[in-house]
């Protein structure tokens, strides 16, 4: 296949196209290939040649062939998946390249409407112009600025490959800058294996490092154009509303039936119980989750959940941050999954999707469970809390709850400890003041206890696989429901403490560029507050 | 590999890289790293519909004269088989080569 096939060249199926003698690009051996006639180089063909020349001059391209050798001794993908590591590279950097040829042409400032409809004649899909126009604003090659949530300009800077701002560094620039998520993805994108994250640290490996920036392509906190790809992929308009709270179809109120998990489960238990649905229902054959780690308390594992146990087994809410997301490549075979977790991690799946790196890929994942998360703690920083605050030890904790600005620890005798939320932000994560997003909006569905009372959960129900997932576990009698409008204090709950994130983020970012640090791109604008809205019109 | 890529853009109808043996390089390595390019090369040609045999790898030394002109040959007659590039311009036009 042509990366263009609709716009360049003769298109009219008279000409035979290459795409029989597609050769493997064989790992330590050279190739030699019987001469077979290919009608190529015609005259709309070879205009794809300058895009691959640009492609070739890719600092990432580069990098993945030249460890070619360091990869394979890896062993950690195979020959196929790192050729299609390189084939998507190459797509993606032919993609770039026209984007900003396009732009060049164009030689002034244009929206990301217009430049979606410039693209769409190169048969560039709309998520592809997006991700390629936001990788040219890292690499420095085009300027964005950002008017409202939904859209956002492009000026044209230069064309000269040399003057690119290698963004292609590892995620250490995402670890020391203080943004890390802990999420995993970066392990699992690693062609080499050489990244490890654990307790929301990432250690690499430089030595075995080969520099190809697959993991800070992937990273959620990296750059992350979210609204801008939502907006993309939907290609229509914003509400406020949206902002909030992301976009959902359904807003419920809901509680597990099923006693096992009821017992267990945090609040309502929806997550585990549309977990056990899809088990049920043979939608799935594994779930990434978190379970807590024997002989460790409240120090949490990302695990492979295989059936309806292990789900029961796991459930509750732990506070204390996983790399689940690490997971991912070992169930990569696996053709239906699951992953329940944290809003970065939902972001980190999103951004597979829309980055697609090769060496992982989100296509195997069915259902995507948010969680509602307002920050996450180290296991050091938990058992801190409890052990200088409440004066127990961690084994002695059966539930811990965060509710009405309250941090609770429940203790085996039925005695509850708790301490004011302020005092317990101070010892979250400090990655996790770089998050504006509370209600996992990439996800399918999600779950949290805000805005639904005391034993239930608020549940958003965002797509339609998620919709499906929801419908079938209130069909089966394992959920029970009610809108979320009929219960107190309902999604005004939800879309207040969500705005208190995205603000707080917004003024941390404002702290990082005064003091020039690492603050991950969201490319979002915040509105400006409502009051202060009213007051400037008023002032008028 | 953005080089031979660029030689195809201004109007080459194939690339030829002529290196030494393998292990006999000036630069300890530099052959493995042009014939890993120009694999890389071959298979974004290969990728986007044209013909990959345009480009090719020889080894020899200086002194062998006999493989020099096998090699040479082999590539005219691999590349003169294929239809001519349709960029030339002023400066690769004498390059042409025929395929009597």
């Amino acid at each position: 296949m042509s990366f263009f096939p609709k716009a360049l060249g003769k298109n009219d199926g008279t000409l035979p196209r290459a795409t029989g003698s597609r050769i493997p690009l064989e790992i330590g051996r050279m190739r030699t290939m019987t001469s077979t006639i290919i009608a190529d180089m015609d005259a709309g063909h070879v205009e794809q040649l300058p895009l691959l020349v640009h492609a070739a001059r890719s600092f990432r391209l580069r990098c993945l062939v030249d460890a070619q050798a360091d990869i394979e001794k890896a062993g950690v993908i195979s020959v196929d998946e790192y050729q299609g590591a390189l084939r998507a590279l190459v797509k993606e950097e032919s993609r770039k390249a026209t984007v900003l040829r396009e732009m060049e042409r164009a030689g002034n400032e244009v929206d990301l409407e217009a430049l979606i409809s410039m693209m769409a004649p190169f048969g560039v899909r709309a998520a592809e112009t997006v991700s390629a126009a936001f990788q040219l604003v890292v690499e420095g090659f085009l300027s964005c600025s950002v008017e409202s949530p939904a859209s956002c300009t492009f000026t044209f800077v230069t064309a000269d490959a040399t003057l690119a701002k290698p963004y292609y560094v590892p995620v250490k620039a995402v670890d020391e800058g203080m943004a890390c998520s802990g999420c995993g993805t970066c392990q699992s994108a690693c062609p080499v294996g050489c990244i490890v994250v654990d307790d929301g640290k990432v250690s690499i490996d430089m030595d075995k490092c080969i520099r190809c920036g697959l993991c800070y392509t992937v990273c959620p906190r990296s750059f992350l154009p979210k609204k801008a790809m939502e907006w993309a992929v939907k290609n229509d308009g914003f509400d406020a509303d949206e902002l909030k709270a992301g976009a959902y179809i359904e807003a419920w109120s809901a509680k597990t039936l099923n006693g096992g998990i009821a017992t267990k489960a945090q609040d309502g238990g929806i997550s585990s119980s549309l977990l056990v649905q899809a088990f049920q229902a043979g939608d799935i054959t594994a779930a990434i989750g978190a379970g807590i780690k024997e002989g460790t308390p409240w120090k949490p594992e990302a695990r492979v959940l295989r059936s309806v146990e292990d789900v029961v087994a796991v459930a509750g809410t732990k506070y204390v941050n996983t790399p689940s997301l690490a997971l991912l490549r070992s169930l990569k075979d696996i053709s239906a999954i699951a992953v329940v977790g944290t809003p970065c991690m939902m972001q980190a799946l999103k951004k597979v999707d829309v980055y697609p790196p090769g060496t992982v890929a989100t296509s195997n994942i069915k259902y995507r469970i948010g969680i509602f998360c307002m920050e996450s703690f180290t296991h050091a920083a938990v058992k801190m809390l409890c052990e200088k605050t409440f004066g127990t030890s961690l084994d002695g904790v059966t539930k811990m709850n965060i509710k009405e600005g309250q941090f609770i620890v429940s203790l085996g005798d039925g005695e509850q400890k708790s301490e004011s939320m302020k005092e317990v932000t101070r010892l979250a994560r400090v990655g996790c003041h770089c998050c504006h997003d509370l209600t996992s909006e990439c996800a399918d569905v999600s779950v949290g206890s805000i805005g639904s009372p005391d034993g239930w959960n608020t549940v958003l129900v965002r797509t339609p696989a998620g919709k499906a997932l929801f419908d079938a576990a209130v069909e089966a009698g394992l959920i029970e429901k009610k809108p979320l409008e009929e219960v107190e204090p309902g999604i005004v709950a939800v879309k207040k403490l969500a705005m208190i994130k995205k603000r707080n983020y917004d003024k941390e970012q404002g702290k990082r560029d005064e003091a020039q640090e690492f603050h991950p791109s969201y490319f979002m604008k915040l509105p400006p507050k409502e009051k202060k809205a009213a007051k400037a019109e008023q002032d008028e | 590999m953005s080089d031979i890529m660029q030689a195809l853009r201004d109007g080459a109808d194939g690339v030829g890289i002529f290196a030494c043996h393998k292990g006999e390089c000036d630069f300890e390595s530099g052959n493995y790293a042009a014939e890993r390019h120009l694999n890389a090369v071959k298979f974004m040609l290969a990728e986007s519909g044209f013909n990959p045999d345009r480009v090719g790898i020889y080894f020899m030394s200086a002194a062998e004269i006999d493989r020099y002109l096998n090699a040479v040959t082999d590539l005219v007659t691999r590349v003169g088989a294929l239809p001519v590039n349709p960029l030339k311009s002023d400066n690769t036009r004498g390059l042409t080569i025929s395929s009597s």
